[in-house]
């Protein structure tokens, strides 16, 4: 091997109450394939951005050298010309241009502001055939790419990157929306470029592809990198280790209170043979057979990695997506039918979901305003709201969510990410819902607030009421979740409950390269 | 700026979250932007009543009342526009659909022979299935822009076929009767109840605060808001005390009222406002967004034949090529000069009421200088551009 690539020396960027790197340094060297595995804010999104140039130099520590010179990347531009090219999970083509001006996009062969038509699908021709041979020929180089598969779509960023003379690519979780065959496919791709000296960086939570792909991983948590590894020589046992940290003592340590969940002998939820299609992608299966039931106080966690089908099945109780859904539901065993979300509210269920800006507020109205967004019908007779009976529910709900405002009229996208996460649970406390599906609940929120919404649902579960949790924050999974189900590509890869609840378990149910078995005997060892 | 306090939490010993006593005072939430407008109007008055040029003419009895009749028209299709542009949408159709209801009232009464309530009520069912139809496309996923650009051809093309291509005149007499005033006794118990009706509103809204343990709205306000309520009473038994209102004023002032009460007070106006904020947020809280957006495409449709009803009585006939030209750009300069943003999910009835008389003042102001209309439009085009970059920068500057 010779020199290296791309070096990344003593990398370090804070955000505002979070270090979210510290210290990374690591060189890729020209024809290897690097892993980079972490937890969900270990930093890995951070580091590629650096290494893209979405973070422009000057915004964080340390430098990345390209080629043995240091670079000062302004924009993506630049670091694209410094032949660092970045394949996103949410792919950057343009879906109504055809393959050709996707692939020449930014550099269109032309004169005198021309395009030439001719010259372009010969280009584009060429560089398709680098990547995926001779089935270029019989690709119609026309087609808008919008109607391409994922796997088609993430190839012709591939050979877009490579008409940059990208010496790095960085692929960001690629096979999460692959099919087997694609995965496979892409597979032969990176293995062929590298061969001709191309290096990758790859990030998957599929320990598995990385072992099968890369040459070494690096293993990244709360910011750090804490191992480097021989990809081949290295278990995925130590992996899985490195990457959660030794948490058996902050596990055992986890306060939870004492539930007498047994006592509560009837389901408030069940959910029987739930499957979801994708919404767009019909033919795939984002939930396959899911079964479980909550009771009442009982707070039961689906975990998992990316794209498991934690939130598809929050969706599909909620009736969020109109169609693909089969399966029973019954609450308070009533089986009842859920097309759109106010038939979720009317069944009882309460949701708060992942993206609380784009979902679960309305940013331009006042606290108050978002508080009775769910229940004003409850505060109206004949139509007409009654204001005073809303701005004491309001009042109400500020004290018992403890939720900081200047006054109930200030605009909800000024308060912090905290308060704005109670006003979305507050909301819907006026109904009193039987079961509440919580996505994320403490998703960009600080260590206080998170403390206090914690308290939150453990004094809503202690006055009966169901809780359905779905978090990529192990931690936060631990010191909830009465019962864990861990999903792995939509499917249930098994169920944790009281002290075999550890993030050891969740991680190796979740990547699923472990045996079940050897996955309990871990986490029987560990507890 | 007075010191913004926070709410602290805090825990007692059951665990449970408590508020301490100290709660902030409730300001009550002034609305600057209806306030500026209000202080412009009335700036513009002063100007106008003491400028020489206008002879004196402007602060009259009569002239007022013109003023207000004629902006009586466009203030019912604001009042639709506003609540329209809320949710994110617009519509363009609101001319043709004037003309095509007047046509539709006129054929009535002078082809059929028809009373006037029987001709009136055609023209508001033909508007209430305009509006539905404009609900359902655009729930089908059609635009509202493009929705109602083929309705702004549609209804104006199919008005010129219904009328032959040619101008319907004269009315009947009962149907004329809607461009008269209400008699003097009449005025006066309108106006006298409708500011009772205000005044009830604004001591019951105060005494169920206190009912409901919230910290009482302050005497202060509860004079300042039934002064207001006594100033305006006052002003209108001025200019028609004598005379008795005119009927489009009569109509568009309660147009104006219901939207004022609608989109403050009532269930489904609230939902407009979370619609137009964020129409998948309103969603997952359960609100009926389809329903809601068919239901204010009918209240234009509504207003808008209610707009072409009034037209016609005023105008004593409907030219079906030309009525209401234009009618739809003029409501939106209203809509948007009044505060509310194209954006939706902001905005406020009063802002409308106070743009389109900012906008009635102008042309009449202009008018009794004897400006030349071609630089009457200009003007209006710069006022447009003014308001609006006043409004994004002290926007800009607040956050």
């Amino acid at each position: 091997m010779s020199a290296p690539v791309v070096e990344l020396r003593r990398i370090g960027k804070q955000f505002p109450g979070v270090r979210a790197l510290h210290d990374v340094s690591i060189s890729i060297e020209s024809g290897e394939v690097l892993g980079l595995v972490g937890e969900n804010g270990a930093g890995k999104s951070t580091l590629i951005k650096i290494l893209g140039g979405v973070y422009a130099a000057g915004s964080f520590k340390g430098e990345v050298v390209v080629g043995g010179r240091a670079q000062a990347f302004r924009s993506t531009r630049d670091a694209r010309k410094a032949g660092i090219a970045i394949v996103h999970q949410e792919l950057s083509l343009v879906p109504a241009m055809s393959i050709a001006e996707n692939l020449l996009l930014g550099r269109e062969p032309s004169r005198f502001g021309l395009v030439d038509a001719a010259d372009m699908e010969r280009k584009a021709r060429e560089l398709l055939r680098a990547v995926i041979g001779d089935d270029a020929a019989r690709l119609d180089i026309r087609m808008p790419v919008g109607e391409l598969g994922v796997g088609m779509q993430q190839t012709l960023e591939i050979a877009r990157a490579l008409g940059d003379r990208a010496r790095l690519i960085v692929l960001d979780e690629p096979t999460a929306a692959l099919t087997e065959t694609e995965s496979e496919k892409l597979f032969a791709l990176v293995r062929a470029r590298r061969a001709e000296g191309t290096s990758f960086v790859y990030i998957s939570h599929r320990l598995g592809e990385i072992s099968e792909l890369t040459d070494r991983v690096a293993v990244l948590r709360d910011g750090e990198l804490v191992g480097l590894r021989d990809a081949k020589a290295a278990t995925e046992q130590e992996i899985v280790a490195l990457m959660t940290g030794d948490n058996e003592a902050l596990d055992r340590a986890r306060t939870r209170r004492v539930r007498d969940v047994a006592a509560s002998t009837t389901p408030v939820l069940e959910i029987e043979y739930l499957r979801v299609n994708h919404p767009s992608h019909v033919e795939r299966t984002v939930v396959d057979d899911l079964s479980f039931s909550v009771a009442a106080g009982e707070v039961v966690a689906l975990a998992g990695a990316m794209g498991s089908g934690r939130t598809a099945t929050l969706g599909a109780l909620f009736g969020t997506a109109r169609r693909g859904i089969t399966g029973t539901i019954k609450v308070d065993g009533k089986p009842v039918t859920i097309r759109r979300p106010a038939d979720a509210i009317a069944a009882g269920f309460a949701y708060v979901p992942e993206d609380r800006k784009a979902l679960g507020l309305v940013l331009g109205l006042s606290v108050a305003d978002n508080l009775a967004l769910s229940a004003l019908g409850r505060m109206s007779r004949f139509g007409v709201v009654d204001s005073a009976r809303a701005e004491q529910a309001a009042l109400t709900r500020l004290r018992d969510l403890s939720i900081k405002v200047p006054g109930l009229g200030a605009e909800v996208a000024t308060l912090s990410g905290g308060n704005q996460q109670k006003v979305v649970i507050g909301k819907w406390l006026e109904l009193a819902p039987r079961v509440l599906l919580l996505d994320e609940p403490t998703r960009g929120v600080d260590v206080g607030a998170k403390a206090e919404i914690y308290a939150l649902i453990e004094e809503l579960t202690s006055r009966g009421h169901a809780v359905v949790l779905a978090s990529s924050d192990l931690p936060e999974v631990v010191r909830l979740a009465d019962r864990v189900l861990v999903l792995r590509e939509g499917k249930l890869a098994g169920t944790l409950e009281g002290a075999a609840i550890t993030q050891l378990g969740i991680m190796q149910l979740a990547v699923g390269t472990v045996g079940a078995a050897l996955a309990q005997e871990a986490i029987r060892a560990g507890a | 700026m007075r010191e913004r306090k926070v709410f602290p939490g805090a825990r007692s010993k059951s665990g449970r979250l408590h508020l301490r006593p100290e709660v902030e005072r409730q300001r009550p939430r002034i609305d600057l932007n209806a306030w500026t407008m209000a202080g412009v109007l009335a700036l513009m008055w002063a100007a106008l009543a003491l400028m020489p040029a206008t002879r004196g003419v402007f602060l009259t009895q009569g002239n007022i009342a013109t003023l207000l009749t004629q902006s009586s028209v466009l203030l019912v299709i604001s009042v639709g526009m506003t609540l329209v542009i809320l949710i994110r949408g617009i519509d363009l159709s609101v001319g043709a659909g004037v003309a095509l209801t007047g046509v539709v009232a006129a054929l009535c009464q002078i082809k059929l022979g028809l009373p006037a309530p029987v001709a009136i009520a055609a023209a508001l069912v033909v508007g209430a299935a305009i509006g539905a139809a404009h609900g359902w496309l655009t729930w089908l996923g059609i635009p509202a822009f493009i929705v109602t650009l083929a309705g702004f051809k549609y209804y104006r093309g199919g008005a010129i076929l219904l009328a032959d291509a040619k101008g319907l005149s004269p009315m009947r007499d009962d149907f004329a009767m809607l461009a008269g005033s209400v008699p003097v006794a009449a005025t006066w118990i309108i106006i006298v109840v409708a500011l009772a009706a205000g005044v009830a509103l604004t001591l019951r809204d105060a005494q169920r605060r206190r009912q409901h343990g919230l910290e009482p709205t302050t005497t202060g306000i509860v004079i300042a808001r039934i002064a207001s309520q006594l100033l305006l009473a006052g002003l209108l038994l001025a200019v028609f005390g004598a005379r008795g209102v005119p009927v489009p004023v009569l109509v568009a002032g309660a147009v104006a009222l219901a939207g004022i009460f609608i989109t403050k007070r009532t269930k489904f106006g609230r939902h407009l406002y979370a619609i137009g904020g964020n129409p998948e947020a309103a969603r997952l809280s359960g609100i009926d967004v389809h329903r809601a957006t068919i239901g204010v495409y009918m209240i234009m449709g509504v207003l808008t034949a209610i707009a072409g009803v009034l037209l016609a009585a005023r105008v004593n006939g409907v030219t079906p090529g030309s009525q209401g030209n234009l009618l739809e750009l003029d409501a939106v300069t209203a809509v948007v000069v009044g505060g509310t943003s194209l954006l939706g999910g902001r905005g406020q009835v009063v802002g409308t009421v106070l743009g389109t008389l900012v906008f009635a003042t102008l042309a009449n102001g202009m008018n009794l200088l004897r400006i030349d209309s071609n630089w009457q439009l200009c003007c209006t085009g710069a006022v447009l551009i003014v308001a609006v970059l006043f409004d994004v920068l002290s926007k800009g500057k607040r956050s």
